[in-house]
């Protein structure tokens, strides 16, 4: 689990330097939306790397806080999708 | 049977095109509305599409060759080893459904010019032609009249005049090219932008995302989806003109811009007036995610009736935007300072005039009331 919130800090943090942002000190509870470092089109191009870094379709009604809002909720999600059949 | 896929009429003024890429290898399948190769004039650029599925068999000129009007452009056949005909028929109807006889554009022209009428000079083919009338005006050493003298012939270079190599477009590059090309040839284009108070619809669109606990902020879906509220009200900016008449679309299709790597791809959510603002806002998002995934179907990508772009993420303070083909009017939002927020739009003065479009973007301005929201935001 630490090492996939690694990964996903490590993409969060790529993302924000691209916008001139620095999120190394983006802990793994903090609200991802909230934070300010990535704009929307920077989330979705970090959501479109999750599916493809854990193999993954997320619906669209799944895309909320609770399941992305921060590094946490996502390495759970990620997860959880693991231990579903067929996802 | 091979059947042949006719060169088109891109503009009433010209009788020929350039041939500039093929977009797709002989032995290709391919299904009827797939892009096979752009044409050009000097005014214009073209895709011509397969009129029916089948496999492409073979081109019948090379990239860069003029190609009349009518003519056999390639051949399309039901499997992907039919020879190809050695003779082009002539085409089954010629393409502007002139009858025999009658004179091609640049002939009309030419008659004019040296003052004839079209019964004095015969025609060498279906239709009576420049050619034609050049042949019968030399002969009897005939001159324009004083009044019409054309103006000095204007050679037209088949290549820029430095060295160079041709590289084909993108698909996205080639779809940016017809849109400038149709603001540039068809529509005459304004632009305007009013001042604006961000705050409120900041406000609302930060209430709308938190009651529904979205990932991304909904700010400019909303913002888009109040434009073709908007829209719905006013017909007129819902319409175009072709053909010298006013055409009214039966729905709103909004055209939505998003940046994906180095193309700027326009996502587009049909009948959009149908849409409340959480469908609308969904929508648009499985869209961007579609451009982003590049999986988004034709249907997708086309057909915009109104268009929506924002480039305050750069955050660019004011842009004026290119009208996508056929629309007549896009939003452009940009980036809000301290001390200014402006929004502004480019529309086509042939259909709206400032006092509509201004209206438009104080309706857009205005979020909707905080009850309008079904939680509550």
């Amino acid at each position: 689990m630490t090492d996939t919130r690694q990964k996903i800090q490590h993409k969060i943090v790529e993302l924000a330097k691209r916008q001139g942002n620095d999120a190394s000190s983006l802990s793994f509870a903090d609200s991802i939306p909230d934070s300010g470092i990535l704009d929307s089109p920077a989330l979705l191009e970090l959501i479109l790397w999750f599916e493809n870094e854990f193999d993954l379709e997320i619906d669209q009604d799944e895309l909320t806080v609770e399941n992305f809002g921060t590094i946490d909720a996502m390495a759970s999600y990620a997860a959880s999708c693991g231990e579903r059949p067929g996802v | 049977m091979p059947v042949p896929l006719y060169t088109p009429r891109v503009n009433n003024n010209d009788d020929s095109v350039r041939l500039t890429a093929f977009l797709v290898t002989p032995g290709t399948s391919v299904k009827q509305g797939d892009p096979v190769a752009d044409v050009e004039t000097d005014k214009a650029t073209f895709t011509v599409e397969a009129d029916q599925d089948g496999y492409l068999l073979a081109f019948c000129f090379e990239t860069g060759e003029t190609v009349a009007v009518g003519s056999v452009l390639a051949w399309i056949g039901a499997t992907a080893t039919e020879a190809v005909p050695v003779a082009a028929p002539a085409p089954t109807a010629a393409p502007t459904g002139a009858t025999t006889g009658t004179p091609t554009l640049k002939a009309a022209i030419l008659l004019s010019q040296y003052g004839l009428q079209a019964r004095d000079v015969p025609a060498s083919g279906e239709r009576l032609s420049a050619a034609d009338i050049e042949t019968y005006v030399s002969a009897r050493g005939l001159t324009p009249t004083a009044r019409s003298l054309p103006s000095a012939p204007v050679a037209v270079p088949q290549s820029p005049p430095e060295p160079g190599k041709q590289i084909h477009l993108s698909p996205p590059a080639r779809g940016m090219l017809r849109t400038v090309s149709w603001q540039k040839s068809d529509a005459v284009p304004g632009y305007l932008e009013i001042s604006w108070d961000a705050k409120p619809w900041t406000e609302y669109a930060a209430a709308f995302q938190k009651n529904r606990r979205l990932m991304l902020s909904p700010l400019l879906s909303l913002l888009a989806w109040k434009l073709t509220r908007a829209v719905a009200a006013r017909p007129l900016a819902n319409s175009t003109i072709f053909a010298d008449q006013s055409w009214q679309y039966d729905h709103v299709n909004l055209g939505f811009t998003v940046q994906v790597g180095a193309n700027l791809v326009v996502v587009v959510i049909r009948e959009a007036e149908k849409l409340d603002q959480a469908a609308f806002v969904s929508r648009l998002t499985s869209l961007q995610r579609g451009a982003m995934r590049n999986s988004l179907r034709p249907e997708e990508t086309s057909g915009a009736t109104i268009g929506f772009s924002s480039m305050a993420r750069w955050p660019v303070t004011r842009h004026v935007p290119v009208l996508l083909p056929h629309t007549a009017i896009m939003l452009a939002h940009t980036a809000a300072t301290a001390q200014n927020a402006c929004l502004g739009a480019t529309y086509d003065h042939r259909v709206l005039n400032g006092e509509d479009v201004v209206d438009i973007l104080r309706t857009v301005t205005l979020p909707p009331a905080p009850d309008s929201a079904p939680d509550g935001a």
